[in-house]
C-alpha cells in the first residue's frame, strides 16, 4: 500500500529526529483523528504491555527507552502522555509517537498530559518551537487539535487504571470517565483538569490543594476507595519526576512512572517505565540519558538553562 | 497542606559517577573570560524577557542592551528565579539603606559597590526613587571586566533616561569613553580576582570614603575566582571599611548530583565555576566571611528567600505563568543561594537585619 510507504518513510525520517513536511504533519493529523476518535475515555488495553511516563521533548532518550523497551510493534506501549515540552525535540517526539499510532494503532496507545494543551504549550516550549522549526502557527494547530482527541486514561486487562495524574473529587467510577465529553481543551478544573493534573500525597488522607494551581492532593484512602469500588488493583500514573525513575505510594496501590532522564537536562533523574507481561508480572526498566554522542542536530549537546 | 513529596531534589541515586575537575583552570583564561562575560548578556536578556512579561519593574534594563522580546520564552522557574534574586537582593539593599538612615539621621551617607554589576540597573532604580534619595546621600559604584564596562558606558552615555539620572559633573576616568565618574555614580573597569587593582580603583579613582557604611553586592561572580583570590578581597573589604555589608548571591550545594551537571554544563559553555568547592553548604557560605574578618554571616537558599517576599506579590508572578511542576522548581532554587554578611555594626543597627 503506498499509505504504508509514505507512512513508513515519514517514520524513518522521524526516527533519525528529521521533522516531516508541514504537509504531511496535517495529513497526519487528519488519519490519527480517525482512529482516536474511536478510542473511548478509558481505552481498554490488553497485556502485555510496556508503561511510559513523560518524555517532554526529549527525543534522544525516547530513543534510549526504545531500545530499552523494545521497538514498535514488537513491543505494545501505553505512553501517558506529556510527550511533549521542556525538552528540544517536542515536534520530532509527539510526531514519531502519532505516527506509530497511526500505522500501527493496535500497538500504541497515548493517552492525554497536562502539557498536551493550548495554554501549557504556548509558556513551556512547544509553541515556540514548532514556529522555529515550520515558521508559522500550523503545526502547532494541527498538533493540539490532535490533543483533544487522545484518551484521558487508559485500562490494561480491566485491573491496572493508567492515567496521567491522579483521581478527581468529582469522580468515583470509571463509568463517570466515560461520560466526560473530551474533544476539549484541557479545562482549568473540573473532572478532566483533575485527572490530568492531581497528585498522590504520601502523608495526608482525604483531598488536599495542589500546589501546582490546578488538581488535587489524594490521599490513600481516597485511592484506596477508587480501587475497591472500580475493581481495580492499581493505579498507575506519571506526572511527577520521581528522581529513581519509579515510585510507589500507599502500599502499592498507586505507582509514579517518570521516563524522562535528566529531566530538563539537568535534574539528574534516572528514567523508567514498566513492562507488564500476559499475567501483569511486573519488570521495572530503568534507563539514564542517552551518551551526548548520539545526539545530532541542531542542538548537538545540550545546554540546561541556569541563573547566570 | 503540606508540600506532597518529601524533597526530589535530594537525589538518592547517582547513575553515574561525575568528577568534578578544575585542572584547566590555567588554561585559556582569556576565553573563557569572554564565556563568562557572555554569561551577563545572556542574564541580562532573561531579566529583560521577565520585566516586558511584568515579573517586576525595571524601566531601565531595556536601554542597557539591544534585544527585543526573544521569540522562544525560556521556562516560568527561570523568569521567577530571576524575579526572585532581583527582589531579594533589592530588599537587603533598602534594608541597609533604611538602617543606616535610621542610625546616622540626616547626615546618612551610604556606598554600594557593585562587583561585577554587569548591565545591573541598581543605580538607576534608587535613584529615581525621590523619597529615598531626599533622605539618605548614595554612592553607587559598578565594577567589571572592560568590554563589560565599555558597552554599559555607552549605553549610558546614548540613552538620555540613563544619562538624565547622573548627577553632577559627568566625566571621563582612566579609561576614557569606558569608565565614568559623576556624583552618585561611577562606572570602573576591574578584574574581580585583583584586589589590588580594585583597592586602587575603588579608593583612588572613585575615592570612596572607608569611614562611610558601605555594600558590597556580588551576584554569580565570586564562583568563578580562586578560593585565594575571594578570600583576599573579602579580607581586604572588611580590612578596609570601617562598616561594611555583602549580599552575595551564589550556587550552593555544587557537591550534589545536580550541582555536578551544573559544574560539567557550565564547563562545556566555557565556564569553569573554579570555586565550586566552596559553594557545597550554606555554612561554607556563610563561614567564607566569618573566616575572611566579617562580623557575621548568614546563608538561605532561594526557596527559604522566596519566604521573605511578600506572599501577594509571589502570587502575582505565578498568575503570569503557572509553575506546573514545583518539585522541579524547588531542586532548582536549592542550588542557588542567597548571603548577607557585615562587618563592624556596632552603632550601626546593621547587626539588626535579618537575612529573612
Amino acid at each position: 500500500m503506498s499509505g504504508h510507504q509514505d507512512l513508513d518513510r515519514q517514520i524513518e525520517m522521524l526516527r533519525n529526529c528529521e521533522p516531516i513536511s508541514e504537509s504531511e504533519v496535517k495529513a497526519l493529523c487528519a488519519k490519527a483523528r480517525e482512529i482516536l476518535v474511536e478510542e473511548g475515555n478509558v481505552q481498554r488495553i490488553d497485556s502485555p504491555v510496556t508503561i511510559c511516563g513523560d518524555i517532554h521533548g526529549q527525543f534522544y532518550d525516547l530513543k534510549e527507552l526504545f531500545k530499552k523497551g523494545g521497538d514498535v510493534p514488537e513491543t505494545n506501549y501505553l505512553f501517558m502522555g506529556d510527550f511533549v515540552d521542556r525538552g528540544y525535540y517536542s515536534v520530532e517526539t509527539f510526531l514519531l509517537l502519532l505516527a506509530y499510532k497511526v500505522r500501527y494503532p493496535d500497538r500504541i496507545t497515548l493517552i492525554r498530559g497536562n502539557h498536551e494543551s493550548r495554554q501549557i504549550t504556548q509558556v513551556y516550549g512547544f509553541y515556540d518551537e514548532c514556529v522555529r522549526k515550520y515558521g508559522g502557527v500550523n503545526v502547532w494547530r494541527y498538533c493540539t487539535e490532535i490533543f483533544d482527541y487522545l484518551s484521558l486514561a487508559a485500562l490494561i486487562d480491566g485491573k491496572i487504571f493508567c492515567v496521567h495524574g491522579g483521581l478527581s473529587p468529582s469522580i468515583q467510577s470509571l463509568d463517570q470517565i466515560r461520560m466526560i465529553d473530551r474533544k476539549q481543551e484541557v479545562p482549568h478544573d473540573g473532572p478532566m483538569c483533575d485527572l490530568l493534573w492531581s497528585d498522590p500525597e504520601d502523608t495526608n488522607e482525604g483531598w488536599g490543594i495542589s500546589p501546582r494551581g490546578a488538581g488535587y492532593l489524594f490521599g490513600s484512602d481516597v485511592a484506596q476507595q477508587f480501587n475497591d469500588s472500580n475493581n481495580i488493583s492499581l493505579i498507575c500514573r506519571a506526572h511527577q519526576l520521581v528522581m529513581e525513575g519509579y515510585k510507589w505510594h500507599f502500599n502499592e496501590t498507586v505507582l509514579t512512572v517518570w521516563s524522562a532522564p535528566n529531566y530538563c537536562y539537568r535534574c539528574g533523574n534516572v528514567a523508567a517505565i514498566l513492562e507488564l507481561s500476559d499475567s501483569l508480572v511486573r519488570n521495572f526498566i530503568i534507563f539514564e540519558a542517552a551518551p551526548h554522542d548520539l545526539r545530532t542536530g541542531p542542538t548537538k549537546k545540550p545546554q540546561p538553562e541556569y541563573f547566570l | 497542606m503540606e508540600p506532597p513529596t518529601s524533597p526530589s531534589y535530594l537525589p538518592s541515586y547517582h547513575p553515574t559517577e561525575l568528577r568534578r575537575s578544575t585542572s584547566n583552570t590555567s588554561a585559556s583564561d582569556t576565553a573563557s573570560d569572554e564565556s563568562i562575560m557572555n554569561t551577563n548578556e545572556e542574564a541580562t536578556l532573561c531579566k529583560l524577557d521577565a520585566v516586558r512579561l511584568g515579573y517586576w519593574d525595571d524601566p531601565f534594563l531595556s536601554q542597557m542592551i539591544h534585544g527585543t522580546l526573544r521569540h522562544e520564552r525560556k521556562a516560568p522557574d527561570m523568569y521567577k528565579g530571576y524575579y526572585a534574586r532581583v527582589k531579594c537582593v533589592e530588599r537587603l539593599v533598602l534594608n541597609f539603606i533604611q538602617t543606616i538612615k535610621t542610625s546616622k539621621g540626616v547626615e546618612a551617607s551610604v556606598q554600594i559597590v557593585n562587583l561585577g554589576a554587569g548591565y545591573d540597573t541598581l543605580y538607576w532604580r534608587l535613584k529615581s526613587n525621590a523619597a529615598l534619595n531626599n533622605a539618605v546621600k548614595i554612592k553607587v559604584v559598578d565594577l567589571d571586566l572592560l568590554p563589560v564596562i565599555s558597552k554599559k558606558s555607552h549605553a549610558i552615555r546614548t540613552h538620555k533616561k540613563l544619562c538624565d539620572l547622573l548627577t553632577g559633573e559627568v566625566r571621563d576616568g582612566e579609561i576614557p569613553h569606558a569608565e565614568l565618574h559623576s556624583e552618585g555614580y561611577d562606572l570602573v573597569s576591574a578584574d574581580m580576582r585583583d584586589t589590588d587593582e580594585i583597592s586602587r580603583k575603588l579608593v583612588s579613582a572613585c575615592k570612596l570614603d572607608p569611614n562611610i557604611p558601605t555594600l558590597f553586592i556580588a551576584e554569580c561572580v565570586l564562583i568563578y575566582m580562586s578560593t585565594d583570590s575571594t578570600k583576599k578581597l573579602l579580607t581586604w573589604i572588611a580590612q578596609t571599611f570601617r562598616t561594611c555589608a555583602f549580599i552575595n548571591y551564589e550556587q550552593v550545594r555544587m557537591n550534589d548530583h545536580f550541582g555536578e551537571i551544573m559544574f560539567e554544563a557550565l564547563k562545556a559553555q566555557g565556564c569553569l565555576l573554579a570555586d565550586a568547592d566552596a559553594c557545597e553548604t550554606l555554612e561554607m557560605h556563610e563561614n567564607r566571611f566569618v573566616r575572611a574578618g566579617w562580623t557575621r554571616a548568614q546563608a538561605g537558599d532561594m526557596n527559604t528567600m522566596c519566604q521573605s517576599l511578600p506572599q501577594t506579590d509571589i502570587q502575582r508572578v505565578d498568575r503570569i505563568a503557572m509553575i506546573d511542576e514545583p518539585e522541579v522548581l524547588q531542586q532548582l532554587f536549592a542550588h542557588y543561594c542567597i548571603v548577607w554578611a557585615y562587618k563592624g555594626a556596632d552603632s550601626t543597627g546593621l547587626g539588626n537585619i535579618q537575612l529573612l
